[in-house]
């Protein structure tokens, strides 16, 4: 309630300013090249965008985080999946922990080089 | 034996030494120290200009950013960075960084087993040196408000973008970010690509971006880029 409190003011201020973007996280990132690829240089030939499989698979990230594999449908298409982009950070701004027997679970002990400090992780 | 495809146990081997040696610092320093003292750190890797991935090609050089401080490293970013080499053990993985020291960073385990792992610091104004294609007047104004711009709140995200974008139009090669995990190795064919972040194709994701140096698009970006940085951006936010 103290957060919300001292925040609270601020965004105030800025509901009235609207000539604010939004989104204060992508300026430089996802908003520009979004930007750039529709608009400024449409139909350019130095950017291909692929499919959101390829490196985007999960339509809600932190799922792989907390979701068994069992309840989770799994998003990685053997052929065309390359990376997962795991975003588990809440809306609070905290870290959502990995939770043993989660899809993430799986492909993290798999995938590992120090697999040993994983586990130690968990315990 | 020209013929003979290599062999991949040798990675596999590598692995479990990697992170038996990382077990035994965790245990005992004394055997770390000795390892070290009788010159067996850094380990030298079997699979060493061995291919992991003899069914196509693969990429071969991968960069990250990190602007925030050493503690900020967590098991999730070294487990990304693992991906790399466990995909592409002969990889060279470039972090550009002025947070992170160049020694004594949780990044030292990758050094210890062989891998080829570079922390490097950046500046702007080396950028702009090499950025012909910016407008003077306009460098002169982003270095005279970066101060100015480092005090936002968000700075340290959005100083990461710009610098993924100067670095790759510089060099070329892949850049990702901390929290991407790749599921298998990274063909050499992914030039000049990014991927939509969702199904409805509203959004180009920046998380994993693949570029040749030089590229036009990037140069565009770049260029607005510090254009609103110096003109619009006030606050973290951009003015309309």
């Amino acid at each position: 309630m103290k957060h919300r409190l001292r925040v609270a003011p601020i965004d105030h201020r800025f509901l009235f300013l609207t000539l604010f973007c939004i989104d204060w996280y992508h300026i430089f990132g996802s908003d520009l090249i979004t930007e750039h690829f529709l608009v400024k240089y449409k139909g350019t030939q130095n950017l291909k965008v692929l499919s959101y499989k390829v490196f985007y698979p999960f339509e809600r990230e932190s799922e792989c985080f907390t979701s068994s594999e069992d309840a989770l449908e799994n998003p990685i298409d053997v052929v065309t999946t390359f990376a997962i982009h795991i975003n588990t950070v809440d809306e609070h701004g905290y870290q959502i922990p990995l939770s043993r027997g989660s899809f993430c679970d799986r492909i993290l002990h798999e995938i590992c080089i120090f697999c040993g400090d994983l586990f130690h992780v968990q315990k | 034996m020209d013929h003979m495809k290599p062999n991949p146990g040798v990675h596999a081997f590598d692995r479990l030494r990697a992170s038996f040696l990382q077990h035994l610092k965790a245990s005992s320093m004394v055997h770390y120290d000795s390892a070290n003292l009788f010159g067996m750190i850094p380990l030298k890797r079997l699979g060493a200009n061995i291919a992991a991935s003899p069914e196509y090609e693969v990429q071969d050089f991968f960069q990250l950013v990190i602007t925030t401080p050493p503690e900020s490293i967590t098991w999730k970013m070294v487990r990304a960075i693992e991906a790399i080499f466990y995909h592409h053990p002969n990889a060279k993985v470039v972090v550009y960084s002025n947070t992170i020291p160049e020694r004594d960073s949780k990044l030292d385990m990758f050094k210890d087993v062989g891998f080829d792992v570079e922390i490097q610091s950046y500046s702007f104004k080396d950028f702009f040196d090499a950025a012909d294609y910016i407008d003077s007047n306009t460098k002169q104004a982003f270095l005279a408000k970066l101060d100015d711009l480092s005090k936002n709140q968000h700075w340290y995200t959005h100083e990461a973008d710009l610098v993924k974008l100067f670095v790759l139009e510089r060099n070329g090669g892949v850049m990702l970010d901390t929290d991407i995990h790749l599921v298998k190795a990274f063909p050499k064919t992914f030039v000049n690509v990014a991927a939509w972040r969702t199904g409805e194709n509203a959004k180009v994701g920046t998380a994993l971006l693949s570029f040749e140096k030089n590229n036009k698009f990037l140069k565009g970006m770049i260029e607005d880029a510090i254009d609103i940085a110096v003109n619009r951006y006030s606050r973290g936010k951009i003015m309309r």
